[in-house]
This record gives structure tokens, sequence and C-alpha cells, in this order.
């Protein structure tokens, strides 16, 4: 069992989602060393917009209930604050397709 | 879930370095075979939040596995289920707490996750702590000699964001401390505010004994 097809699953549709600012999904941790063993497939998620976070988190629900899918999600402030991606090697994986007119509302 | 779980199990599980060999027992259950330790049995389920109605097809027939492991790794376990699960001597985790206990344990069913363990063993040696009761697996509600009760909830999250603070928030509030149990890792700027407008603090582990007295 490799993480690929889990990655692909988390592409298709990070490549699909709609979301109000720029947002991209990154792979980290052991699934990008390929003779590792992997207890669970590391995506960070970094939104320009902090509401879109919640809406990947809302979309990949059903991916992370089947596979133990780590999501990590931060604003890009964040990212910033943190320098995530450099220090964990992250590997761009998606990004959504940014409409700025959308209107997302988040109870 | 409604399909067959110990097939993605056991095809996982053929990477781990210590597992000689994975086999289907049940659609919930799989023989666990060690190069260097006893085998056990695993049971593997998937919701969120775990219950005892979750638990009852994994304890109720024969043989009861040695550790049940939920794969969504943000979900959390009630009160309830982990009564269940202590009387029956079982231990619980995720993917990362059955993949730690495959390499440490001689009986998988004695293991507990680390920072767990080591929060409960702060909480039960503070002076000020008089009952803790565990209200989920990651929920305590802390009755103290002087000052209020304190509801703790916890992030094992490495970092410490916004998104983690709402989330742990919408998952598990009402409390009063988010405590960030990873030693490693930091807490965002953004991750305070959202806690502050919240009314909650967050905290890191080093700040627990504090937090406890004050």
């Amino acid at each position: 069992m490799t993480t690929e097809p889990i990655v692909a699953e988390i592409v298709k549709t990070i490549d699909g989602l709609v979301t109000c600012g720029k947002l991209w999904a990154y792979l980290f941790g052991s699934a990008l060393r390929p003779d590792s063993m992997w207890s669970d497939v590391d995506i960070l998620i970094v939104c320009e917009v902090e509401k879109d976070g919640q809406l990947a988190r809302d979309t990949l629900s059903e991916l992370c209930a089947l596979y133990p899918i780590d999501l990590v999600i931060m604003t890009s402030q964040e990212e910033v604050e943190f320098d995530f991606i450099r220090s964990e090697n992250c590997q761009r994986i998606a990004t959504s397709l940014c409409n700025p007119s959308r209107n997302i509302s988040i109870g | 879930m409604g399909k067959d779980q110990s097939h993605w199990l056991i095809g996982a599980l053929r990477q781990h370095t210590r597992v000689a060999r994975a086999e289907r027992i049940s659609r919930s259950l799989v023989m666990v075979e060690r190069k260097d330790l006893p085998p056990a049995i695993v049971g593997i389920l998937s919701a969120n939040p775990v219950t005892c109605a979750d638990l009852e097809p994994l304890l109720s027939g024969e043989p009861q596995p040695a550790m049940i492991v939920n794969i969504p790794t943000r979900a959390s376990w009630t009160g309830e289920a982990l009564e269940k699960l202590a009387a029956e001597g079982i231990a619980f985790g995720k993917m990362y707490d059955l993949y730690r206990g495959l390499n440490q344990d001689d009986n998988l069913s004695n293991y507990q996750n680390p920072e767990y363990y080591f929060v409960e063993r702060i909480i039960d040696q503070h002076r000020n702590v008089a009952l803790q009761e565990r209200r989920s697996d990651r929920v305590y509600r802390i009755t103290r000699y002087v000052g209020p009760a304190l509801v703790i909830a916890l992030s094992q999250d490495y970092e410490v964001t916004a998104d983690v603070v709402r989330t742990v928030y919408a998952d598990h509030a009402p409390f009063d401390v988010l405590l960030k149990t990873n030693p490693y890792g930091r807490i965002s700027q953004q991750a305070r505010e959202a806690a502050d407008k919240l009314g909650i603090q967050v905290v890191e582990q080093d700040e627990l004994h504090k937090v406890l007295a004050s």
C-alpha cells in the first residue's frame, strides 16, 4: 500500500475547489520519502483567506474518514511566521481555483 | 465505514519493518505477526467521535483485539468508550499509535499514547488538583483545591494555528484551556488571537503547571 492513490484523491479534490483567495496544498513528511514507513499522509494547506482553510477541511472530510490524512491548515501569514514550507521541505501538489467574488459562509 | 477495512490495514502494515505477516480475521480484525515480538490482534474502525456503539461489534465477538485503531487522525474517543476499553484491557489510538505500539510493546494492549500519558501524569501529580475526569481522549475536567474547575482540551498538533484553535473549539467546546501537548513547534500569533476571541487560553505544555495553580 503506497500513499499515491490517497495523494491523487487529495490533488483532484483541491484542484477542483473554488476558493475566495489563493489556496495551495503541499505534501510533506514520510510520504515524500519512498523508503520510509508512513502512518499517515501529511498535507499542508496554505490559504490567503482563513475561511478557505475551513472550506478545504470540510471538502476533504470524506477522504479523511477513509484514510489517515493529517491536515495542517495555516494562513499565508502563519506560514511566513513558521517558515513551514522551507523547513519541512513541503512539495506543492495542488492549487485551488481562486474566485475572489465567491461569497462563502461558514457557520 | 461500510467497506472492508481489514484489506486496507493489511496493505498499510506490509511496509512496517517489524511486521512479518498480517492476516485478515474479519472485516474489522487483523492478526499481526511480528518478527521479534508476540503476535497481536488489531481492530480497525472509522468513526468520529468513537462511541461505545462503535466498539460493540469489535468487543462482542471472539477473538478480542489487543488494540483498536481509528482511521481519521482528528477523531476523538468519548469518555464512555475509553472507560469500556480500559475495563476490557484494550489499547486505542490512530495509525501512528499502532505503528509505535507494534515497535515497542510486547503486549500491544499495554500501549499508551506518550503525550496523553505525560499530560495525565503532570495533572495527577499537581498539588492543586483534587480530581481529574477524562471526558474524552483529549478533554479533561480538573477539580482544583484552590480556584474554579478547569476544562482542558489537548492538541497534539506540531504547529498550533488559528485553524487548530477553531477546529478544536468546534469539536470540544466548552473548555477553558487549549493545551499544546507536542513539545516541538509553536503557537502562531493568529492562533492566540483566535483563542482570545473565543475566550479561551492557548498554552504550551510547560505552562500547564502555572495554569493548574492559578
